[in-house]
C-alpha cells in the first residue's frame, strides 16, 4: 500500500505542476492574454465570478486542491517520521494528516461549489 | 616523516570523550591501521578498533578519515596527510561502543530482515541443495557489482537518512534486498519488495547518493536504490511477474571416459 501512496505523491508533484503553471498564466500574465484579445484582470469582480461559475475551472481547483493536499501532507508526514517524535507517534500522525487532509478537501470542495452558485 | 595521530577516544566506563594525539614515524607504504596497531601496540595499549583481513575484504576497518569514509587497511598515509596531521574517527550514525569501535548490530540486523540469501519454492531442495543453480554469465552480470559489499557501514555514515531515521533500512541493506531480487536463481522477489517498500524502506531514500560516493567496493548502493524503486514501480502498476528461479543444474553424466580419470592417491596424513 505504501508503495501506491509514494507513486500518488509523484504524480501529484508533477500534476501540480502543470496546474501551477496555469495559475501563473492565467493570475500574473493577463496583462499578456489581454494584449491577444483574451482575459482581464483577474482580481476584477467579474471574472472572479466568471471562473468561480466555469464548471472547468471549478473541476480544476478541486483537482488542485486535492493534489496539494496530498502531496503536501504525504511529504509532511515523511519528514516527520525521520524524527524522533515523528517516529514515535507514526500512527498518531499518520491518522491526524488523514483527518485533516479530508477536513480539508470537503472543505476547499464545499467552497468552490458554492462560489458557483449552486 | 612524522605524523600526528588526532583520535577520538570514547571510553564510557572512564567518562573519556575526546581526542587523543599521538606523534609518530611513519614509512613508505603504511597504512593509517598499520599507524592505529603501532600507537596501540607502543603508545597507549587501551585504544580500541576493529580489524582482520588487513587487506580491503572483511569490513571492520571502515571509519572517518580526514573527514572521508575510509578503510583504514586501505588507506595509505602518504596520499592523505594534511599538514603532517590525520584525524581519524568512528563511523557516525551508528551507536558508538568504543573509541573507533561502533555497534554494527543494528545494521546486521537489518540485512537480515531483508532475507539476504537465495529463496526457492521448493524448501526441501533449499534447506538440503542437492546440486548448485545454473546461471548464466550475463544473469551473473545482473547482479555482480552489488555482490562486493563488505558490509563496512561506511556507506551508513554518508547517508542523511541514516543520520535522522534509525529506522531507516540502511544503503547497504537496501542494495544487497536488490542483489537478490534480481539473481536469476531467486524466487523471493515479491516477498522482499514488500519487505523494503514498508515505511523506513527504500521509499524513504532521498537521494543523495552519497552512499556510492563513500563506498570503497564500487557497489553503488544509490544505484541499486534507484533500481529497486522502479522494481515496485513496475509491481505496483501489475507490470512485474514473479520469477521462476532456475533450475538445478542436472547430475554429472557418466561418461565413457570416467573410468579414463586417475584414482587420487592414498591418503598421507
Ligand atoms: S555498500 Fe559499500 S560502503 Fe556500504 S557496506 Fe557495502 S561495501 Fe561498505
Ligand atoms: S581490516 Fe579488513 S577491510 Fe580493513
Amino acid at each position: 500500500m505504501k508503495a501506491k501512496y509514494w507513486i500518488l505523491h509523484y504524480l501529484a508533484g508533477l500534476i501540480l505542476f502543470v496546474l501551477l503553471l496555469g495559475h501563473i498564466f492565467m493570475m500574473h500574465f493577463y496583462k499578456l492574454m489581454e494584449k491577444i484579445g483574451f482575459g482581464r484582470d483577474p482580481l476584477e469582480w467579474e471574472s472572479v465570478l466568471e471562473r468561480a461559475r466555469n464548471v472547468t475551472l471549478s473541476t480544476l481547483y478541486i483537482l488542485f486542491l486535492f493534489f496539494a493536499l496530498f502531496h503536501g501532507f504525504y511529504g509532511l508526514k515523511n519528514i516527520l517520521i525521520e524524527t524522533d517524535f515523528g517516529k514515535r507517534y507514526e500512527k498518531i500522525v499518520v491518522y491526524i494528516f488523514w483527518i485533516l487532509g479530508i477536513f480539508l478537501f470537503i472543505f476547499g470542495t464545499y467552497t468552490t461549489i458554492k462560489a458557483g452558485g449552486v | 616523516m612524522k605524523v600526528k595521530f588526532i583520535i577520538k577516544r570514547y571510553i564510557p566506563e572512564l567518562a573519556k570523550n575526546g581526542f587523543d594525539k599521538f606523534e609518530i614515524e611513519v614509512k613508505e607504504g603504511m597504512t593509517v591501521l598499520d599507524a592505529l596497531l603501532y600507537i596501540k601496540e607502543n603508545l597507549d595499549p587501551t585504544l580500541s578498533l576493529r580489524f582482520s583481513c588487513r587487506m580491503g575484504i572483511c569490513g571492520s576497518c571502515g571509519m572517518i578519515i580526514n573527514g572521508k569514509p575510509e578503510l583504514a587497511c586501505h588507506t595509505q598515509i602518504k596520499k592523505i596527510v594534511e599538514n603532517g596531521k590525520i584525524k581519524v574517527e568512528p563511523i557516525p550514525n551508528l551507536t558508538l561502543i568504543r573509541d573507533l569501535v561502533p555497534d554494527l548490530q543494528s545494521a546486521f540486523m537489518k540485512h537480515k530482515k531483508i532475507k539476504p540469501y537465495l529463496i526457492r519454492k521448493d524448501e526441501k531442495e533449499q534447506e538440503s541443495p542437492t546440486r548448485e543453480y545454473k546461471q548464466t554469465p550475463s544473469e551473473l552480470l545482473e547482479y555482480l557489482q552489488f555482490s562486493y559489499c563488505i558490509q563496512c557501514g561506511l556507506c551508513i555514515s554518508s547517508c542523511p537518512v541514516s543520520s535522522t531515521d534509525e529506522d531507516f533500512l540502511e544503503p547497504y541493506v537496501l542494495a544487497q534486498a536488490y542483489r537478490y531480487c534480481v539473481d536469476s536463481r531467486d524466487e523471493g522477489l515479491f516477498e522482499r519488495l514488500e519487505i523494503v517498500s514498508k515505511s523506513h524502506g527504500v521509499l524513504n531514500c532521498h537521494f543523495a547518493g552519497g552512499c556510492s560516493k563513500a563506498c570503497p567496493k564500487g557497489v553503488d548502493p544509490a544505484l541499486a536504490i534507484q533500481l529497486l524503486k522502479r522494481l515496485i514501480l513496475k509491481k505496483t502498476f501489475g507490470l512485474l511477474k514473479e520469477k521462476k528461479g532456475n533450475n538445478i543444474v542436472p547430475p554429472y553424466p557418466e561418461g565413457p571416459n570416467k573410468d579414463k580419470v586417475p584414482k587420487a592417491p592414498p591418503k598421507s596424513v
